[in-house]
Parts: C-alpha cells; sequence; structure tokens
C-alpha cells in the first residue's frame, strides 16, 4: 500500500482554491437550511485534498460550490468567500463560471452510465469536448481522443470510440469520463465519490490511475468520498465533515493514526476491518438529518466526550495535533 | 428447531441476449455447481464482486429463482420445492436497502404483527422484539419513512427473525448504511446469533464485513466457488490467485 509520505510535494504551489467561512444554504418553500455552514479549506495547485464524510454531511454542496454547480434557484451562499485562482467567484455569475468549467476546473461523478449520453458514441462525446478549443489547423481530434483514452489506460481505441456506454463495463466508462474531464487539462479536478459504484478490484485501479494522472498532469485534485479507507492512498491532506462542518483537517496521516475530533475518532475505531473480529467499538446514533441539525455542536449528542459548552456553543475551528478541529476539548488559543 | 444446512452442486443458468437485434443468445452460468455445509448457530459469508453469483445464490435458496440442477436442504426439508408458507418459517432474508424491503404504507407494528407467529403474536412480544433490536415499541406506531435507515435495517432484522427462523440471510446488510452506522448493525446480527443460535449467510462485497460477521466464508467468481474455508485462514493464507487480488484492492487505513 502506499504511503502519504511518498506523494510528491514538488509541484504543489500557490493557493488555488481558497474558501473562508463558506456557509450554503438550501431553500424549500419558506424554510432555508444550511447543508455546508463556515467551512475553510485550500487546495494548493497541484496537490490532492481529500474530503470525507457520510451522506448528507454536505460534502458534495461542498464540491459543487468549488465548480459553480449549485442549483440556483434552490440554493444561495449566506457568507463567506470562495475564490479559484485569486479571482473571487462568490458572486461570479453564470458566464464568468462557465469560463473556467470544463477548461480549468473539471468533475467526474459517482454514476458514469448517469454522466454520459445513452445514445450517441463515446468517439462523439469525446470528440465534443476535445472541439471545444483545439484549433481547426491543430491535431485531429481523433488522434488526440485515441491519446486521451490510452491515457486512461484503455486499450482498442478505435473499439471504444465507436461503442455506445451501456456497451462498456462501468470501471471503462469510468474512465471515458476522467479521459473527459481531462481532455482541456484543468488545474483542478472534483471527482466526487468516482470509486463507489464500482467493485472493489476495479475500485483500486481507477483510485491508481487518478493518482498517477494527478502527479503526472501536475493537477489539483479534491477527491470527494465516504470510504475513509481510500484517502490515504490518494491525498495528502483530508477534511472530516459531519452535518454540514468541516470538523477536522490535517495531513491524511495524522487525521488518521492521531484523530482529534471525537467523531473521527469513534468513525476510525467503529470501522470493521481484516483484523477486527466481531464486536465492534461503536458510535451511538445516527448522523442527523440536514434540516434537523442540532444546537451548540452537532456532534454532542453522539459524543461520548461531551461536556457543559457542548449543546450551547457552536466550537470554532482551533488547533489541534497537527490539525485543525472544530471541538470543545480543545481550548482557543 | 436450528437446522443443519447442505447445499449440493446448485447450479443455475440464465440465457442472456447478446444486445443487437436477432443477435444470438448466450447462457450464462450464474451459479456453477456450489456446494458447502452449515451448521447450526454458523455463519457462512458469500463473497464476490458484481457478476459473481452471490446474489443469484440467495435467490435460489429463498426461492426466488429456480435452480436448474443441485440440492439445497434445510435439515429434513428440500429448500428448492418448499411450499412458500413453509419456507417463511425457515428462511428469512434482510436486504441491502431496508427501505426497497418494508411496505411504505403500513405501520411498522402493522408489518411485525404480520410477520409473527400466531402462537405468540401479542403486542407484548411486538414491544420485545423491537427491544432486541434496539428499537423501542413506540416505532411500532411509526411508519417505515418516520425512522432513519439504520433503524430501518434493525427493524426489517426485527421483522426477518419475527417467525424464528432457523436460517437468516443477509444481503449486503450494512452496505447502504451510514458509515457511522455499520458497526451497530454488525454487532446487533452478531450478538442476536449468539442469543437465537440461528445460522446466518452473509453476502457481502466488503471482506472487512464478513471478517466481523462469519466463521467461514466461500470466495465466488463467475458462479463458481474458487475458495472456501475459516475466514481467518482464507485472509491470511488465500490460496486463489482471485482472493489474492480482492484481498489487495481492498484500502488497508493504518501505515
Amino acid at each position: 500500500m502506499t504511503k502519504t509520505d511518498n506523494l510528491a510535494p514538488l509541484s504543489v504551489g500557490g493557493d488555488l482554491v481558497s474558501v473562508q467561512g463558506l456557509t450554503v444554504e438550501y431553500i424549500s418553500g419558506k424554510s432555508a437550511f444550511a447543508a455546508v455552514r463556515e467551512a475553510n479549506l485550500t487546495i494548493r495547485a497541484g496537490e490532492t485534498v481529500a474530503l470525507v464524510g457520510e451522506s448528507g454531511c454536505g460534502k458534495t454542496t461542498l464540491a459543487l460550490s468549488l465548480i459553480g454547480l449549485l442549483p440556483s434557484k434552490q440554493s444561495r451562499i449566506t457568507a463567506g468567500s470562495l475564490s479559484f485562482d485569486g479571482q473571487d467567484m462568490r458572486a461570479a455569475s453564470n458566464d464568468d463560471w462557465r469560463i473556467l468549467r470544463g477548461r480549468r476546473i473539471a468533475m467526474v461523478f459517482q454514476d458514469p452510465f448517469a454522466a454520459l449520453n445513452p445514445v450517441l458514441t463515446i468517439g462523439h462525446q469525446l470528440g465534443e469536448t476535445i472541439e471545444l478549443d483545439s484549433p481547426k489547423d491543430g491535431e485531429p481530434p481523433k488522434a488526440r481522443a485515441a491519446e486521451l483514452l490510452k491515457m486512461v489506460q484503455l486499450d482498442e481505441s478505435e473499439r471504444i470510440l465507436r461503442s455506445y456506454p451501456h456497451q462498456m463495463s462501468g470501471g471503462q466508462r469510468q474512465r471515458v469520463m476522467i479521459a473527459m474531464a481531462l481532455a482541456r487539462r484543468p488545474d483542478l479536478l472534483i471527482a466526487d465519490e468516482p470509486t463507489t459504484a464500482l467493485d472493489v478490484t476495479i475500485q483500486d485501479e481507477i483510485v491508481k490511475l487518478l493518482r498517477r494522472l494527478q502527479e503526472e498532469l501536475r493537477m489539483a485534485m479534491l477527491f470527494v468520498t465516504h470510504n475513509v479507507g481510500l484517502v490515504q492512498q490518494i491525498a495528502a491532506r483530508t477534511a472530516v465533515m459531519y452535518a454540514g462542518r468541516i470538523v477536522e483537517h490535517g495531513s491524511s496521516a495524522s487525521v488518521l493514526s492521531d484523530p482529534q475530533h471525537p467523531y473521527t475518532q469513534g468513525l476510525l475505531k467503529s470501522l470493521p476491518t481484516l483484523t477486527s473480529r466481531g464486536t465492534l467499538p461503536i458510535l451511538e446514533g445516527q448522523p442527523p438529518e440536514p434540516a434537523h441539525v442540532p444546537p451548540g455542536c452537532a456532534f454532542h449528542p453522539r459524543c461520548p466526550r461531551r461536556f457543559e459548552p457542548c449543546d450551547k456553543v457552536d466550537p470554532a475551528e482551533r488547533p489541534s495535533g497537527s490539525s485543525l478541529t472544530r471541538c470543545h476539548l480543545y481550548p482557543e488559543q | 428447531m436450528n437446522l443443519e444446512l447442505i447445499v449440493d452442486n446448485l447450479s443455475k443458468t440464465y440465457t442472456a441476449e447478446s444486445g443487437a437485434l436477432f443477435g444470438a443468445s448466450t447462457k450464462v452460468h450464474a451459479l456453477k455447481n456450489v456446494g458447502f455445509r452449515l451448521a447450526p448457530g454458523q455463519s457462512l459469508g458469500i463473497v464476490g464482486e458484481s457478476g459473481s453469483g452471490k446474489t443469484t445464490l440467495a435467490k435460489v435458496l429463498a426461492g426466488f429463482a429456480d435452480a436448474d440442477g443441485g440440492t439445497a436442504r434445510l435439515g429434513d426439508h428440500n429448500l428448492l420445492s418448499i411450499r412458500r408458507h413453509q419456507r417463511a418459517r425457515l428462511l428469512q432474508m434482510v436486504f441491502q436497502d431496508p427501505f426497497g424491503s418494508v411496505n411504505p404504507k403500513l405501520l411498522l407494528g402493522t408489518q411485525l404483527r404480520e410477520a409473527m407467529p400466531d402462537s405468540d403474536n401479542t403486542s407484548l412480544a411486538a414491544n420485545e422484539l423491537m427491544a432486541t433490536v434496539g428499537l423501542s415499541g413506540d416505532h411500532l406506531a411509526r411508519y417505515p419513512h418516520q425512522i432513519s435507515g439504520g433503524q430501518r435495517q434493525r427493524f426489517a432484522i426485527a421483522r426477518a427473525l419475527a417467525a424464528r427462523p432457523s436460517l437468516l440471510i443477509a444481503d449486503e446488510p450494512v452496505s447502504s448504511l451510514d458509515l457511522s452506522v455499520q458497526a451497530q448493525i454488525i454487532n446487533l446480527l452478531n450478538s442476536l446469533r449468539r442469543e437465537r443460535g440461528f445460522s446466518q449467510i452473509v453476502i457481502a462485497h466488503d471482506l472487512a464485513v464478513i471478517a466481523n460477521t462469519c466463521e467461514n466464508v466461500i470466495v465466488m467468481k463467475d458462479g463458481a466457488a474458487v475458495e472456501a474455508g475459516p475466514v481467518s485462514d482464507v485472509l491470511a493464507k488465500p490460496s486463489h490467485a482471485y482472493t489474492r487480488r480482492l484481498l489487495a484492492a481492498v484500502p488497508i487505513m493504518k501505515p
């Protein structure tokens, strides 16, 4: 298994993405609730950050806000700042986002079947992406398509280009999605649960592929996942989300081996492993629904270490160990 | 009451269309001569990827699909020809998605009482059953959408155990649940089996789930059992190349 230490920090540059105090609300009828609350996250050029959490924790909402794909009528950013490569994107228009999307920021989704057009060949769909910014006298699109398929280790490019999505396996479809996302050489790739729908052996291949491409192309990557086991293989830094907050944020090695927040601690201990047998130490209760988050620290009803302020005051982000965490156990400095 | 399961030479073939109009259809061997024994009170894991035949095996045992050949006996009962109401008393299933296996329009109490045997169908017994899976009697007056995913899976387990089956088949019992809730359900299945002594088949793609719920494991690939044995042996010394590949693909967390 690859260790985090080997992740090349060589190409890591300045802040590409900077999110400060970002709060995103969803609106339903007359009520609104915050799916992401006061999130701070930076992604430097050329580095991979993992965003980990359970369903409903806000990780996809945060990811979508970084590529301007929040549903405009049902959501709004109510606080904080969001910038990409120094450009303020909080108030960006659709046209501003369209300039960045695809060319500088690309995204790969969980279900490649849903993201591909079922009635167009792969060649057609990949060609459309390539033609968006290739000069007429430049490399012929077909050669570029074959090159992209080779990059994602899909052999027989002729056959693949003639295929329809349903004629390929799930792993092949996800490779095509990655090729399409990387066609315009983005600076940031957002991968939202890219391996969740795949078998474990295919998942392993896709994770290795993404990591290799991220290094070769020197792009930054936000790897969104619920699978804590994957983060150490792919990301130098990890942010853990719970009920809309980033509750812990640090190097992947320290978050996994020396977790600071009681949620991270409890979650890591509870996960079944190949060496555990039978009775697992459990986290009581379940994550709250996004619209009904408890007051104070959102984790307090499940927290084995809660004390006096926890049900009243939502803790701010503080340094603890080598991470940043939101927990009253660690005094403000 | 708790019976041995003996499965021998079980086979099942599906006919798959080629996809092209007027194209030739091909036969897919979903199960190829699968056999095993499961002693009363023991738990057997079936691991494999999509298309390995693990779910087909469960479907055949539970009567949702017919086998082409082979036998499956639970004690003196021939599972492949048994009547539905008899089977329900011997064998129950828990599915991946608890929402898909409960009736959204009926109160939990109604659904639980329907599954309980007439001899002991009292509200006291229903309350006790709910307590054994960590739910309260108050939940009986709720609808499935009014409880969380983890609670729905607890309820699905309670309902499956209402008939006091000899064998419980759990098909991906935790994979649709929140990560922080999975350990609760794994512990619950283990403690219920200790208390009640039913035998269990756990179908999962995640070897870690099998390692924590089963004594023995069968590794399936393309419809065939490629490796079988005690969980600790198979994990420590996998003999088949495919098992080694599965193990290598499991993300390891600690350095």
